[in-house]
């Protein structure tokens, strides 16, 4: 029973899953690249300061310490979703397990990194995820900011890896392999599903993010009367 | 009609202003570049609250309503509710909040509880300007009649009053305070300095704050002295001469047409250049609202500190060193510094005139803002969240460093710094802007009327 639902999981839902992802991103990235190339030919003003432009992109890969002796910074909130961030990505990529799949699969392969450091890097992804879920709810702040997005999507990012952890040392497994196996698939197929239409889609906006606030100050010579006359305010006085 | 908000407004239509509101919206984001930003930060919204650090009116208030992207957060909530795939699908499916008649007041109060300073962007992780949802927010609102009275009234005195300025003076008012002042010149320097109006074929039109006129005659000395030192050529238009731009604070519309005349007094006048008085918010209203009103054949946009600066390196202005032994700070005005455009230009000059100078920290594009940004300054009556929820961070900054000066080359920023100092019981600082204080250092090379070298 569990099987065959492990098997359809990993199979047919995995293929649409994936293709959601895939999909999704590149109609982000798509719609942004006609977003920008429009936002540049609408712009009366094109000159844009690409050097700070690309500066303040690169700078922002590593949010910390931006502002020294700053009040209220929360340096370590900083730090710890960076290193949430590495271990995040470099697990599930560099994972022995699941290049072995992409081999069978479709037939390509990378190196694997050691068994010894799959576990620590799940492990401390696990350890500061959860600091960073906690630096949300016990943050007065960040919680009074935070909609059912920003609380769910942290714990669901962890399910998997939790659950692979299990599955991968039986001796700690409160259930049978299968069913493990199963939580780790099902999770991570909604994941894929999830990234396009949620915030976690961040990783393909980030990039262009610098550049479109700076096109928001770049706009048509003729916004103002377009508006205008848009809301039939042409011959209204102030 | 009583203000429902802590600004006095005139009256508005109150029926079906949800509806109106929205028109307003899409009419924005269809026809100006805001959209896709709004697309873009609506998606990205990571809520870090990292921009609390950030927002000095936060720092003082600690109250959630003043985290930047709390604020950001009620403009992206009706763009992604009634803008968006999801947010239609949403409603459909489940339900989602709808536009009230409550959840446009609130906009209205919390976006003018905002300076627009834009310190926040460099704190975001995601890049999100919160300035500017602010400002595309309290366009949305003036398009439904929604703006604190006292920006409206000066808007339309100068683009359709018969001043055509904001603080109403007359050409005949302007004519004789320029008489006066050169006489003032005359009398301190026994320089003969002039405050040319409407000399066609100038290189510079200048366009001071207007208000400088009436409040701030030792800096437009100080730029006349300047011009006059170094052989300028510059003039004053008559048909239009008001750097201020009230547009840029509550609706992109009114910026247009207001840097418009700017640019039609300069071709009238056969002029070439811009040239901007200390005014934050009219540099950067003219510096980034000219290229993009105006198109490819804008005149270039200079402010007289980068003028003096040019003057100051080529050896054409001399100053004399240690001047002013009094220590000085210098406030950077948001408009100029946020961008880096003006940041170490007036710091060059007052380093060759002051011998005590000390900078706030933080300084240059990270400054905190005065607390009158984004025209609150103009509004009397929420002068006491200014001076207290808005300028305590200031205040604390002004006494660390001891100052007895505090250059603010920003007549908004200056008006707003006096009352935080009166408010905050910092006595003895006193605010200037940057030219009067160059003005009491210029070696004009002539000997010097020794009476008028007594500083009051």
């Amino acid at each position: 029973m569990i099987e065959s639902y492990l098997a359809w999981a990993r199979g047919p839902l995995f293929v649409f899953s994936f293709s959601v992802l895939i999909l999704g991103i590149v109609r982000l990235i798509v719609l942004t690249d006609i977003s920008v190339v429009r936002l540049i030919y609408e712009a009366s003003d094109k000159k844009l300061p690409v050097k700070a432009l690309i500066a303040a992109t690169l700078k922002w890969l590593f949010p910390f310490k931006q502002v020294p002796g700053q009040p209220k910074n929360r340096p370590w909130y900083s730090i710890v979703s960076i290193l949430f961030h590495i271990g995040l990505i470099l697990t599930p990529v560099f994972l022995g397990a699941h290049i072995l799949l992409w081999k069978s699969g479709i037939g390509i392969s990378w190196a694997a990194m050691p068994n010894n450091v799959e576990d620590v890097l799940a492990l401390f992804t696990i350890a500061v995820g959860l600091v960073l879920i906690f630096g949300r709810v016990v943050n007065v702040f960040s919680r009074s900011l935070s909609k059912f997005q920003d609380f769910s999507l942290p714990p669901l990012l962890l399910v998997p890896f939790i659950s692979g952890f299990l599955a991968m040392h039986p001796a700690l497994d409160p259930v049978s392999y299968n069913l493990m196996m199963l939580f780790h698939v099902l999770s991570a197929d909604l994941i894929f599903i999830l990234i396009p239409f949620t915030k976690m889609s961040h990783f393909v906006l980030l990039p262009t993010s610098q550049l479109i606030s700076e096109l928001g100050w770049h706009f048509p010579a003729d916004m103002g009367e377009k508006v205008a006359v848009a809301l039939h305010k042409e011959t209204e006085r102030i | 009609m009583k203000s429902p908000y802590s600004y006095y407004v005139e009256p508005f239509e109150l029926k079906d202003r949800a509806r109106r509101f929205l028109d307003a919206f899409a009419a924005i984001i269809r026809h100006s570049n805001y959209g896709p930003v709004l697309d873009a930060y609506a998606r990205m919204t990571a809520k870090c609250s990292r921009c609390s650090a950030a927002c000095p009116i936060y720092l003082t208030t600690e109250n959630v309503k003043d985290v930047p992207c709390w604020r950001s957060e009620l403009v992206l909530r009706v763009y992604r509710r009634y803008f968006t795939l999801s947010g239609m699908l949403r409603t459909r499916l489940w339900g989602d909040f709808t536009l009230t008649d409550d959840y446009i007041d609130r906009l209205a109060e919390e976006l003018y509880h905002c300076t627009a300073c834009r310190r926040c962007k460099f704190f975001c992780p995601m890049g999100i300007d919160h300035g500017m949802i602010t400002h595309i927010g309290r366009w949305t609102l003036a398009e439904i009649g929604i703006v604190p009275k006292a920006l409206v009234v000066a808007t339309r005195e100068q683009l359709e009053g018969k001043t055509h300025n904001t603080s109403a003076i007359p050409l005949p008012a302007l004519q004789d305070t320029c008489e006066f002042l050169e006489g003032e010149i005359m009398e301190k320097y026994n320089q003969p300095v002039k405050f040319p109006i409407d000399l066609e074929g100038a290189e510079m039109v200048f366009f001071p704050a207007v208000s400088d006129y009436l409040l701030e005659p030792e800096t437009l000395m100080g730029n006349a002295a300047v011009m006059h030192a170094t052989g300028g050529s510059w003039t004053i238009g008559s048909h239009y001469y008001d750097g201020i731009d009230y547009g840029l604070f509550y609706s992109d519309r009114m910026w247009g047409r207001i840097v418009k005349m700017e640019a039609a007094e300069v071709a009238r006048l056969k002029a070439r250049v811009v040239l901007i008085g200390e005014c934050g918010h009219a540099s950067r209203s003219a510096k980034v609202g000219i290229p993009n009103f105006l198109g490819p054949d804008a005149p270039p946009v200079i402010n007289i500190m980068e003028y003096t600066l040019k003057m100051l390196e080529k050896g054409k202005l001399k100053l004399r060193p240690d001047t002013i032994k009094d220590r000085v700070t210098y406030h950077d005005p948001c408009n100029i510094a946020r961008s880096g455009w003006i940041v170490d230009q007036p710091r060059d000059i007052l380093k060759a005139i002051c011998s005590d100078f000390v900078d706030m920290t933080p300084n240059g594009p990270l400054n905190y803002c005065c607390g009158g940004g984004s025209g609150t300054v103009s509004i009397d009556e929420i002068r006491k969240w200014r001076t207290g929820a808005g300028g305590k961070v200031k205040a604390r900054q002004l006494k660390e460093t001891g100052a007895k000066y505090v250059v603010a080359p920003c007549a908004n920023c200056k008006k707003q710094l006096r009352e935080v100092i009166e408010d905050n019981g910092l006595e003895g600082v006193e605010v200037v802007g940057l030219h009067d204080l160059v003005l009491k250092a210029i070696d004009f090379g002539t000997p010097q009327n020794k009476e008028g070298k007594e500083e009051k």
